[in-house]
């Protein structure tokens, strides 16, 4: 009876996330790479007719300049995420009291949208902003510095709107470690630093790579960051792709792109996973 | 007088404000085998970290082999600690959790590999060393756990109740193979473990815990045999405790009043004459009773008392019967083929003098 009532239970649960999944995900995504295939018609409509020129327009030092950027501002953002966030996270597991309150601090930009998030930073990075305003009255600087629309301005907007998928898994993977490692690891003679290397990093690996990728795949495609904060200085995959489809009216070479994007993003993580698995197996030492 | 290799004095440990060591002074020779042994949240496990390092006193020193240490981190003192859990290191396999110490101390790979493989002839793990720990079944995880820490050559061995995550049989297994290995490394070992029998079994000395404080520290028949305080004599094994008044005390004999009874006992080892509740203790496998009235109906000889129950616990039947004032006495009958005396029935318990220990209340 149990049983029964538990399958019942589950077909309920799976068969709408399957839907969902099918229909929000697999069939839209079918359908890019499908026009990735097409041609544009001179009104900007979709003509069905096969072709990869799609793909062969990419090969083009232009277009690979703005992948190559793409993925290194998707890197720096993960590493700077990573190196502020495992600190960050550690010692807010420490912290037994307040930790809950700290995760909520972390939690809480969520509440707002992050479009206006983005202007916040527009308002102290601009010429006429808060920051210059306060340089200059210091007299720090005799001229407004130009902060933003800068790479500089995009990785700050950046990391600050990754930040919370970095810490997050992070948290949870510290909070889990059990103490008893660590303790085990100093009796056996390691110093603070030691247990940290062989223990307490090579424990906590998969909130490593669980917050590495969850910042890493957003970073790559976030358009509207470079779009505010970047300006016309900034060209990244992104901006590129949203052109191709809002602004070009170019569907099928937006297509193309994105599908790249993706791959290139599945396989950056899939040697990335398979580099520290293999880590993982080998000596700490 | 052997050499002492530990000494802690006057140690008080305090949690917020909450004490958890109340004054624990402790000499600890080389080579012996010494189990902390109380009730959990005695203070013995706080104890033990103590000496590891892991906790710091609140005041009290500690001295290892003469120098203080007790400021010191665990990586700055020799000794080693055998987990509760283990925690085996679970990113690691058999031959690099054991290796662990030597590799921190950056001893060359040649040497460690020797030691290694010579540790785990030892802990008898030979082929196990490319195993990972969650592969490794409980007796196993915990010979990788003592090997690991034994590579160290530590001044002291702490073992934190490393065999409670072990079912009985290879628990006993444990005990008898950690003992021998003990005697064979002439090793110092530090037990905390709150079975007693594992303590009676494997201990050269005993030190009995209570709330924060030592009660009793001996040897094991000491402990058993001539429990000092009404604790230790109701904590390790299973005891007939009178409220009894101290008449007289002489060269020869000790005059004991309980029940409204007056006797002489031969316990010569009474030494606390301070005017404290005091206990006669008899311990249930040195009592019998019998259902023929005898000549004299007085204790030792003879005490009326009502058959309560029985009860059978394998090698031996448990028997209760309640004096007529209302105290129980419990009876070990070794002897399973005599005919039971039936519930209710009037007996006679008796017992020899000399089986019969003074304690005391305790603080």
């Amino acid at each position: 009876m149990r049983k029964k009532n538990d399958n019942i239970l589950k077909s309920l649960t799976i068969v709408p996330i399957s839907f969902w999944i099918f229909f929000f995900v697999a069939i839209p995504l079918l359908y890019i790479v499908f026009i990735s295939f097409m041609q544009r018609g001179d009104d900007g409509s979709i003509v069905y007719i096969p072709t990869i020129s799609n793909y062969t327009r990419m090969a083009n030092s232009l277009y690979i300049k703005v992948f190559w950027d793409s993925i290194i501002v998707a890197f720096i953002t993960t590493l700077f995420t990573l190196v502020f966030g495992y600190p960050f996270a550690y010692f807010a597991t420490r912290i037994k009291k307040y930790k809950i309150i700290i995760m909520m601090l972390i939690m809480a930009p969520f509440l707002t949208n992050s479009l206006i998030r983005t202007y916040g930073w527009i308002v102290i990075l601009s010429t006429e902003g808060m920051l210059n305003h306060i340089f200059l009255k210091i007299g720090i600087v005799k001229e407004p510095l130009k902060l933003l629309y800068s790479y500089g301005a995009v990785m700050i907007g950046m990391i600050y709107t990754m930040f919370p998928f970095m810490v997050l898994p992070l948290y949870n993977s510290i909070d889990k470690l059990d103490k008893a490692y660590i303790e085990a690891a100093k009796d056996l003679g390691a110093s603070k630093w030691e247990t940290f290397r062989t223990v307490t990093i090579p424990l906590t690996m998969p909130g490593i790579v669980a917050g590495c990728i969850l910042v890493f795949i957003p970073s790559v495609g976030l358009f509207f960051i470079p779009d505010l904060m970047g300006g016309s200085n900034v060209m990244l995959i992104g901006n590129l792709i949203r052109n191709q489809f809002l602004e070009a009216n170019d569907w099928p070479f937006g297509a193309a792109l994105s599908i790249v994007m993706i791959s290139l993003s599945l396989i950056l993580i899939l040697v990335y996973v398979k580099i520290i698995g293999k880590k993982l197996d080998a000596e700490v030492f | 007088m052997s050499e002492i290799i530990l000494e802690m004095d006057n140690i008080i440990k305090k949690f917020e404000n909450q004490e958890v060591i109340k004054n624990i002074s402790l000499s600890i020779n080389k080579g012996e085998f010494l189990t902390l042994l109380g009730p959990s949240g005695c203070g013995k496990t706080t104890t033990l970290r103590i000496i590891a390092g892991f906790e710091t006193p609140t005041s009290g020193s500690v001295l290892l082999e003469g120098k203080h240490v007790e400021n010191k981190q665990p990586n700055e003192r020799n000794v080693n600690t055998v987990f509760q859990n283990y925690a085996l290191f679970p990113h690691m396999n058999v031959f690099d959790n054991i290796a662990y110490g030597l590799k921190i101390k950056k001893v060359n790979k040649v040497e460690i590999k020797k030691r290694v493989l010579e540790m785990l002839s030892l802990m008898q793990l030979e082929g196990y060393e490319k195993r990972k720990t969650d592969q490794l079944s409980g007796g196993q995880k915990q010979r990788v756990a003592i090997g690991r820490a034994l590579i160290n050559d530590p001044k002291i061995l702490l073992l934190d109740e490393p065999l409670g995550a072990l079912d009985l049989k290879l628990r006993k297994q444990m005990q008898v193979e950690l003992k021998k290995l003990q005697k064979k490394l002439q090793i110092t070992f530090v037990y905390v473990t709150h079975d007693q029998e594992e303590a009676l079994n494997m201990s050269d000395r005993i030190a009995v815990m209570n709330e924060g404080i030592i009660e009793q520290i001996g040897s094991p028949e000491d402990i058993y045999e001539r429990p000092k305080t009404k604790f230790v004599a109701s904590f390790i094994g299973e005891s007939n405790l009178i409220k009894a008044k101290i008449k007289k005390i002489d060269e020869e004999n000790i005059s004991v009043e309980f029940g409204g009874y007056e006797m002489n006992v031969d316990y010569k080892n009474y030494d606390n004459l301070k005017n404290k509740e005091s206990y006669i203790l008899i311990r249930p496998e040195n009592i019998e009773y019998t259902s023929t009235k005898p000549q004299i109906s007085k204790p030792p000889y003879g005490l009326k008392s009502t058959i309560k129950e029985h009860s059978y616990i394998g090698s031996i039947i448990k028997t209760t019967t309640e004096l007529e004032g209302g105290q129980e006495i419990i009876v070990y009958d070794y002897d399973k083929k005599k005919d039971l005396i039936g519930i209710g029935s009037e007996v006679w318990v008796y017992f020899e003098p000399e089986d019969v220990v003074i304690v005391e209340e305790g603080e």
